[in-house]
């Protein structure tokens, strides 16, 4: 876009991915440069600084003086998930009550499903569990035992925790995790246990309690996520502090603060306590950066898409609050912090598409970077959904990311027929448009579930798209949704590290509760306490806003957010209600449960509700967030774009043809609508519009695709 | 090598292969929706933990389109129930749009009364098109019992209500009067109630979502779809017999406790696969049982189907198609197809599941013929269920039950190339899960002493198989409660091994009478059960109703899985590893695996002495030996046994007699069953047989036989 003001305040997001490192930088009067350089895997600070640097230049100036702008700094990072697919963490000792130490290594027997898609469910050979994380001899068992109403049944045995921990010490554990039967209702003997931990190693070992990382009935998730965050915090603690420590180093004077999964960000002393919050902070970059911008836009619901090299990830902001899960899977372990909601599926530009038993299947088989498609010249050999964007002419071999990469149309065209047209008796054309059209609906299968399978109806939303595949094929998914805009975010080429750098500080306090209605018809409200329900919200919120200020946030710029979990007795999964107001009275407590109703029908159907079996209050939970201050995008200048366009043929799969297709900059429009089909090019991404689909500008520079009526 | 129909030159279809996918992926999505639909809605854990549910799309006659991956028993039955209900309902009260019909007679197409069906047809412009339907097991649907499980009982009259397709949603409406009957008959209103709902809430999802896809795509594209994608499946798993040896595969199991007296009944497969066909003969079953063991012929033939789909299909997609390319023999009257009115409201944990049984065995042995298929040929995964029913009052006062299915962490049955799940969940249970601990203790008064993996239990094997766990709970906050566990297993190792892998666990039953204390502080695990100082009562298969009084402690384990060769040819180094990780004690690695452990670490010269030992225990003489050349034209038999025209041989090069009698040629012995493990256990008529090679004494098989029956031909090639 324009080149950069120079003077004034700097806002940074820089999201470290697996192959690129993005950089997003913004200044005051809210123009926005951006860049990437590659991933550095073994030294990620020096990707950092690289991609920082290339900006520098940009500006004409040293990596010294443009840090020295920066107002605050914000960083996404895949630093844990890295760590915890690879192996990577500290060797991490569990101290959990004796006769539930298998608890972490049989995961509910969850872990050897966990993340396969349904259609490969049938391949019992294939099943195993996750590599455990700590195997048993690294599993500590001390007597002791509390209830579920947290009295104490069975005192601790400090002598067995004391021999424990030697024990695990021998064994070479560097961090330590206790996770005890119901301690969320009685912590005193994790503490104790923390005490004994540090007494027998050090008062500086890395301790995590299950009661503070994740007080949430359910032992295992509760472990899982408690191993996960002993396991990660030392590695992402030495990198964070490696980090911060260079870029202070290297100029920088502002905040630095750290993207989590849950919806904002912390500062690096709060990421390194709650490691666990990191995994999957990368893609929730992407739902943070497009909430913020629909704020702007005034965008109340959204589909995010990301659609990268293996996978296709969607997010949805519902009324202005992105859908968070209370559990998430993540490397085979299921976590039970609330993150932000996105469900992945096998379908990508890397996808690999075959012909089995005369049926075209597509993905979830991917050939990702590495062979990655065929057209890639990696040596990859199997047909992918890249491979047939190419052939239908939507990617330019000439110019795929701005030239830096020669693809091999002849290849790609060869392997799609050999692969798939003769095998079916189609053209080569015709098999490309196939796997294009398979994809697409596949995606739009995914969408559709998530909305209209959870009460919402798509043509409320607005569907953001980026990521390296997903404008590509925003056209054909979107249209088969029957959504009414499709937004390209102008940062769409760095959009979770604009996530980074958008993203407001948030802390979020939870607690397991059990309040319950008595079954019948009379109306379940009378039966809650409003005085408990407000004293637990009104404690949780001072543990987040506390968290917050301490960030250095003013107390009135901080906003909270209260809900509950509930659901009707004798069900198993909650829903999350808005519990906005104070809950001082009967009649709060009454709109609260009228709004579960609400929610409830609207979610599984008129009629579905079955108040008879009475109601049950399972969690409290309060969100913190810190309002940051950050610069609106500044409006793109009118008369920058180059109206002559060049043209190329592009087939296009609904209408079943060849169309010679608008070929335009993305910087060459403008708020007047270009139809489809036309191809958007742009240095990092490529952009398709559809026949029967129109192009334009917005004033900030994003890019609407809507259906011409 | 695929003969399958090319969707587009399909002469039946005008339906281009790319729209084929994108319809077929649609109605897998409509599927996956209404499952997610029921699993929110319901209330039990039953559904939401064990997923004992399914979910699925039917053409208008009941043949399968799609179903979901939750418990694959019901799949097969579902279809049966639209049949009955087309055949029962439509001169009256008549099949009309907006209307739904709600099941459970397991002669009319359930597997037994628990599991209550609600099927919904799909109209388009006023005809009937299509079925949606949904499958969820209840906690109690009335009968003499708790969970209506009816033990005692002699007739299907006894044991629950007993619905055969009644319309309970008329015009898009819940007929009150119908709902009325059925939350009146059951001991838990509101969880059923709950479980209705959703499924009535699951139908309605999936008859919009199909309707919503005639509209987009034509009801003639959409039925094309469905019925190619049925003769796709169906011409797959052909083409994949055609590549197998012609032959016979046999499977054999028992099950002990009809309910009324512990009697055992065998059930036997002779499974032949000619060409593309395979027949299921179950000829040699015993008779029918007095008592709720038996299935219906809907209960066979989802047993069939459960087992068919891993094993055979694993890659297929699971629709009619597979079902058109099975032939079923049965006789009438015996325990796995029982004549009306034989109770079988344990039909599904008992006969049902053993049918899987014998039919894993007979398909894992067709699978191993071929190196093709021989990674999916898998020894027996937890061999038998074991439900656990406990009820009482809730700490308010409010009815408490509960319907523990923790027993599905039993062990996973072992493959050729890898030991199997410790903790694998039901083979008939694509997605298990079980509930938290904290979750049972927060529903309920009843506190967890230990939940945990049991050393010794996966059975033996050149791959192991996968370790159970165990639990024990008491009484808490409550002064007493009922329980009641309805299982087989205790007596029968059901977990076989495949090819010289041995048994894994049998279940355990115990009851700790209190002493007057607390057991908490003092059972930390199944070893403490030994030393309870108060009286002990080992529990059969079916103990029937218990009282769970103060200090009383319940204490139970599962079945681990089969083996996978010869635990003589597993590396030591395996063997030390499992023993560190606690699936197999010192004295385990010793007496089953020859492998001499010194504070955990390997002595090899002691190992290899114990191994030798072993050896020439088995057979007199015998030794380590070299495989032999094996010719090229050979057949695999079994990874140890192929057959040449000159007859059968060993991998050690031993002649062990003609294609039909080369079972003779093996050495036979019977041992006892603590020598197979520590929780082997044998009903009194039965024994444990083990098939040697005579040369180097490598055990072939190992074989759970009633005393004095003739032995059983695993295969004969034909």
């Amino acid at each position: 876009m324009n080149d950069p003001t120079a003077g004034d305040d700097l806002y940074v997001g820089v999201d470290t991915g697996g192959t690129f490192t993005d950089v997003v930088v913004m200044d005051g009067a809210g123009t926005v440069v951006t860049n990437k350089a590659p991933t550095t895997p073994d030294a990620l600070e020096a990707g950092v600084l690289a991609a920082l640097t290339l900006i520098a230049d940009h500006r004409h100036e040293t990596l010294a003086e443009m840090l020295a702008k920066v107002r605050s700094f914000g960083h996404g990072t895949t630093q844990a998930t890295n760590a915890l697919i690879e192996r990577r963490g500290s060797t991490t000792g569990l101290l959990t009550t004796q006769g539930f130490g298998d608890t972490i290594l049989v995961q509910r027997l969850m872990g050897f499903t966990a993340g396969m898609p349904n259609e490969l469910l049938g391949r019992f050979s294939e099943r195993s569990y996750p590599d455990p994380l700590v195997p048993r001899r690294l599993i500590g068992e001390v007597p002791e035992r509390v209830d579920q109403a947290g009295t104490v049944l069975l005192n601790l045995d400090e002598e067995a925790v004391r021999t424990e921990v030697r024990r695990l010490g021998g064994e070479g554990a560097e961090a330590y995790a206790v996770s005890l039967l119901w301690s969320f209702r009685n912590p005193d003997h994790e503490e104790r246990i923390a005490e004994i931990i540090r007494e027998e190693v050090g008062s500086d070992v890395y301790v995590s309690l299950s009661h503070e990382v994740n007080p949430i009935l359910g032992e295992y998730e509760r472990t899982a996520t408690t191993v996960l965050n002993a396991y990660l915090g030392p590695t992402v603690e030495r990198y964070l502090e490696r980090l911060e420590s260079e870029l202070r180093n290297a100029g920088l004077i502002g905040r630095f603060s750290v993207l989590n999964s849950i919806g904002g960000v912390m500062s690096a002393r709060d990421a390194a306590e709650r490691a666990v919050l990191l995994l999957a902070s990368g893609p929730t970059g992407g739902v943070l950066g497009s909430h913020f911008l629909a704020k702007e836009l005034g965008h109340e619901n959204i589909i995010t898409t990301d659609m990268g090299g293996t996978s296709f990830d969607v997010g949805l902001v519902v009324g202005d609050r992105p859908v968070v899960s209370q559990v998430t899977e993540v490397a085979q372990y299921q976590v039970s912090v609330p993150m932000v909601d996105i469900t992945a599926i096998g379908a990508g530009g890397g996808s690999i598409a075959e012909v089995i038993g005369g049926e075209l299947r597509v993905g979830p088989k991917s050939a990702g970077a590495f062979p990655g498609p065929v057209c890639y010249r990696r040596g990859g050999r199997q047909v992918t959904v890249t491979d047939a964007d190419v052939a239908l002419g939507v990617i330019d071999p000439e110019v795929f990311l701005g030239g830096r990469m020669n693809l091999d149309r002849i290849g790609a065209e060869e392997a799609i027929r050999t692969q798939i047209a003769e095998p079916l008796g189609l053209t080569i054309v015709e098999a490309a448009a196939g796997i294009k059209r398979i994809v697409d609906a596949r995606m739009a299968d995914t969408l559709r579930e998530l909305t209209v399978g959870h009460g919402h109806d798509p043509r409320d939303f607005v569907i953001y798209a980026y990521g390296g595949a997903g404008p590509m094929h925003c056209a054909g998914f979107g249209a088969d949704l029957g959504v009414g805009t499709i937004l390209v975010p102008a940062t769409s080429m760095a959009h979770s590290a604009y996530g980074a750098l958008a993203a407001d500080i948030y802390h979020s306090a939870e607690r397991s509760v059990s309040y319950k209605s008595n079954p019948g018809t009379h109306d379940p409200s009378s039966d809650f306490d409003p005085v408990k329900l407000l004293e637990g919200l009104h404690e949780l919120e001072v543990t987040a806003r506390e968290q917050v200020e301490r960030e250095g946030v003013e107390p009135d710029q901080v906003d909270i957010d209260r809900s509950v979990d509930m659901r009707y007795r004798m069900q198993t999964h909650e829903l999350i209600v808005p519990a906005d107001e104070d809950l001082i009275d009967a009649e709060a407590v009454s709109r609260l449960v009228a709004r579960f109703e609400a929610i409830y029908e609207d979610t599984y159907g008129r009629g579905a509700g079955f108040r008879e079996a009475g109601i049950e209050i399972t969690a409290l939970r309060v969100s913190a967030i810190g309002r940051t201050p950050k610069p609106s995008f500044a409006p793109i200048s009118r008369h920058h774009g180059d109206p002559t366009a060049s043209s190329r043929q592009v087939y296009d799969v609904n209408e079943e043809s060849w169309f010679d297709a608008s070929v335009l900059d993305w910087d060459g429009l403008s708020s007047e609508s270009v139809p489809g089909p036309a191809v958007i090019e742009h240095p990092t991404t490529t952009v398709y519009v559809a026949s029967g689909q129109q192009v334009a500008l917005d004033s900030i520079g994003n890019l609407i695709i809507t259906p011409i009526v | 090598m695929s003969t399958t129909t090319n969707p587009r030159t399909d002469t039946s279809a005008a339906v281009d292969p790319i729209t084929f996918e994108v319809i077929r992926n649609r109605l897998s999505a409509i599927t996956e929706e209404q499952a997610i639909t029921l699993k929110a809605v319901s209330g039990s854990p039953v559904v939401t933990d064990a997923t004992d549910f399914n979910v699925g799309t039917y053409l208008s006659d009941g043949e399968i389109v799609t179903m979901g991956p939750q418990v694959l028993f019901h799949s097969g039955s579902m279809a049966n129930v639209v049949r009955n209900i087309v055949a029962d309902c439509s001169d009256n009260p008549g099949i009309n749009e907006g209307d739904m019909f709600i099941l459970n007679n397991p002669y009319k197409g359930a597997l037994h009364q628990q599991d209550v069906s609600i099927v919904a047809p799909v109209f388009y412009h006023g005809d009937r098109v299509a079925w949606v339907g949904c499958c969820a097991h209840q906690i109690d649907m009335g009968g003499l019992n708790f969970g209506s499980w009816g033990i005692g009982a002699t007739l299907v009259q006894q044991e629950a209500v007993l619905m055969s397709g009644v319309r309970i949603v008329e015009s898009g409406g819940i007929r009150d009067d119908i709902w009325n009957m059925v939350l009146g008959m059951t001991r838990m209103p509101l969880a059923v109630g709950l479980d209705l709902k959703a499924m009535v809430a699951a139908n309605n999802v999936a008859s919009m979502r199909l309707i919503e896809l005639f509209d987009r795509y034509s009801l003639d594209v959409v039925q094309n779809v469905m019925h190619l994608d049925i003769k796709h499946s169906e011409e797959q798993l052909r083409d994949q017999l055609r590549l197998l040896p012609d032959g016979v595969y046999r499977g054999l199991d028992y099950i002990e406790h009809d309910g009324h007296t512990n009697k055992l009944y065998d059930l036997r497969v002779e499974v032949r696969k000619t060409g593309d066909r395979l027949v299921f003969d179950f000829t040699g079953t015993s008779e029918q049982a007095p008592g709720f063991i038996n299935c219906t012929w809907a209960g066979m033939l989802a047993g069939v189907f459960a087992a068919i789909l891993p094993t055979l299909a694993p890659t297929l997609r699971w629709n009619e198609g597979l079902l058109r390319v099975i032939e079923i023999e049965a006789p009438e009257s015996i325990v796995c197809n029982a004549s009306f009115p034989a109770p079988v409201s344990a039909a599904t944990i008992s006969t049902t599941w053993v049918v899987t049984n014998i039919v894993v065995q007979a398909l894992s042995r067709l699978a191993a013929t071929s190196s093709d298929t021989l990674a999916d040929a898998t020894a027996v995964t937890k061999g038998s269920m074991s439900a656990f029913v406990i009820n009482g009052a809730n700490r308010d006062g409010s009815p408490y039950g509960n319907f523990l299915l923790d027993s599905t962490a039993g062990g996973g049955g072992a493959y050729n190339d890898h030991d199997g799940l410790n903790g694998s969940g039901d083979f008939c249970v694509p997605r298990p899960a079980i509930t938290n601990v904290e979750s049972h203790e927060a529903a309920g008064p009843i506190l967890f002493l230990y939940r945990s993996i049991i050393a010794d239990t996966g059975g033996p094997g050149r791959q192991r198989g996968g370790a159970t766990m165990g639990l024990a709970i008491t009484p808490h906050d409550t002064d007493s409660l009922h329980g009641m566990i309805v299982g087989h297993g205790v007596e029968v190792p059901n977990s076989v091994g495949l090819f010289g892998g041995l048994e894994g666990s049998c279940n355990r039953n115990a009851k700790l009478h209190g002493d007057g204390k607390s057991p908490v502080g003092r059972i930390f695990g199944i070893e403490d059960l030994d030393h309870w100082p108060g009286r002990t009562v080992s529990f059969g298969a079916k103990p029937g109703f218990f009282d769970i009084g103060h200090g009383d402690v319940i204490a139970y384990s599962f079945q681990g899985g089969g083996g996978f060769g010869d635990p003589l040819d597993r590396e030591p180094q395996r063997v030390a590893a499992d023993v560190g990780n606690g699936y197999v004690s010192t004295d385990g690695a010793h007496n089953n695996y020859g492998v001499v452990l010194i504070d955990g670490s390997i002595d090899a010269s002691a190992t290899e002495a114990r191994r030798n030992q072993l050896r020439a225990d088995r057979v007199v003489g015998a030794e380590h030996t070299d495989d032999v050349t094996v010719p090229r034209d050979a057949q695999w038999l079994t990874p140890d046994v192929f057959q040449t025209d000159s007859g059968v041989y060993t991998r050690a090069g031993a002649y062990l007699g003609a294609p039909n009698s080369w079972v003779e040629g093996t050495i036979r012995r019977v041992v006892s069953a603590q020598e197979h493990g520590p929780y082997i256990a044998l009903h009194e008529n039965l024994e444990l047989r083990e098939y040697l090679c005579p040369l180097s004494g490598r055990l072939l098989w190992s074989a759970v036989s009633r005393i004095g029956a003739p032995d059983l031909i695993p295969v004969e090639l034909r």
